[in-house]
């Protein structure tokens, strides 16, 4: 089949709780009677979440039209993995940046801003550093912050400061596909993900026209 | 250990592996993982498809009397948009991979890391001769496509001898003739001869 992919608009869901983290997918034997156990990992690791959203109004029907563009779990979400504790913009609005003028388009939207920084040297699948270069924002990558290119995501688990804006930051899991010397790192992790269930995403609301479901996603490895 | 890597030990607490299996046919070799989804590539520079449709029944080593019998399957359900895969592989014909060969891989990775960069290449365990196909469909859209490799019965269906029927009266007499024809091959009486 056929599986589109339809980008979540960045400001469309509001997180009330988020663990984006990586399932490793160890399968276990059990554990025997004198406490140890054998671990089997036979499959690559992927990246999980179930954040819960808050939707209102005009936000809960614009997420039901794009939960069922995804049409169950035929489609793929590319999802902006929001994740304020491991970077945020300081001053960043939920509607986008404001034109210089602090102007919006006359749909009261700002113009989305995806944060990045380069990649300093070629760096090859499977390695668990690089280096990285920060200065179109500036803003210094941090442990635990959640970057990403070409859509595949990882986690910074170390920082190092080189020079000026220049990092090393360790990562996880190892990169699964090369990255160019000065190619586009997303501070902002993007991934491509798939639903969990097909009944994912069912906002149910109130007669406060307010929902709160909680989503689930699973990162999808073929494309 | 010869057939492992000096430094991947099997009897580790914690192990990991890729089951890969490779097939030769007259394209050249398909290559699977199997169980599991992702695309692996080995350090040869080959590419290894996995999707957890794919799976392999126990497979078995030719020792004390047991038959190295086998078969992996494709089970699947098909897209009424997509082009029909099972009208597809039988356009393809059984010849496309009879007597070719099966072989049987896994990968030891011993980090991570190694998913994406492995550091050695994957080592062939098993190699088996494809003999057989057959396609298995129940409901309107399920579908389980399955090789077989190597039965016990291997020989049984082509062993030579004469069969009780026309052909093989007329192998018998040298000529075609009409014999065995209504020959009853149940006796079942449809119609009680006795009470």
């Amino acid at each position: 089949m056929q599986r589109r992919i339809i980008t979540i608009p960045p400001g469309l869901l509001r997180f009330l709780s988020l663990d984006w983290t990586i399932d490793w997918r160890g399968q276990s034997t059990g554990q025997s009677n004198a406490g140890h156990s054998k671990l089997v990992y036979n499959a690559f690791p992927i990246w999980v979440g179930s954040p819960q959203v808050v939707l209102s109004d005009a936000g809960l029907a614009q997420w039901r039209a794009v939960n069922l563009q995804a049409q169950g779990r035929v489609g793929l979400y590319r999802i902006e993995m929001r994740d304020p504790i491991g970077f945020r913009i300081p001053g960043e609005s939920r509607k986008g940046n404001a034109f210089s003028n602090g102007a919006f388009f006359n749909t009261g939207v700002g113009v989305a801003f995806q944060p990045f920084g380069l990649a300093v040297g070629a760096v090859a699948a499977g390695s668990e550093q690089m280096r990285i270069d920060v200065s179109p924002t500036g803003i210094a990558p941090r442990q635990g912050q959640i970057m990403s290119h070409d859509d595949w995501p990882f986690a910074v688990t170390w920082v190092d400061h080189v020079s000026g804006d220049i990092y090393d930051v360790g990562l996880q899991m190892p990169l699964r596909t090369a990255i160019a010397d000065d190619a586009t790192i997303n501070l902002r992790g993007h991934g491509l993900f798939e639903a969990t269930d097909d009944l994912m995403g069912r906002a149910e609301y109130n007669i406060n026209r307010v929902a709160r479901p909680r989503l689930s996603f699973r990162e999808v490895l073929n494309r | 250990m010869t057939f492992w890597p000096a430094d991947f030990n099997p009897r580790d607490d914690v192990v990991a592996n890729l089951d890969l299996a490779e097939m030769d046919t007259p394209d050249g070799a398909v290559r699977f993982i199997i169980g599991t989804d992702g695309v692996f590539a080995d350090s040869n520079g080959d590419e290894w498809i996995g999707s957890s449709l794919i799976g392999a029944s126990g497979l078995k080593s030719a020792i004390n009397g047991i038959a190295p019998a086998g078969s992996v399957s494709l089970s699947f359900f098909q897209d009424p948009n997509a082009p029909d895969l099972v009208e597809q592989i039988r356009d393809l014909g059984l010849d496309y991979i009879k007597g070719r060969a099966i072989r049987f891989y896994t990968q030891p990775i011993r980090s991570q890391s190694e998913y994406q960069a492995p550091a050695t290449p994957p080592i062939l365990w098993l190699t088996r001769i494809m003999r057989t196909l057959s396609v298995k469909a129940s409901g309107a859209q399920d579908r389980v496509i399955t090789v077989g490799f190597e039965s016990w019965a291997e020989h049984r269906r082509s062993a030579r001898r004469i069969m009780l029927n026309t052909e093989g009266h007329a192998i018998l007499t040298g000529s075609a003739n009409p014999s065995l024809e209504f020959m009853p091959t149940t006796d079942t009486q449809e119609e009680s001869l006795f009470g």
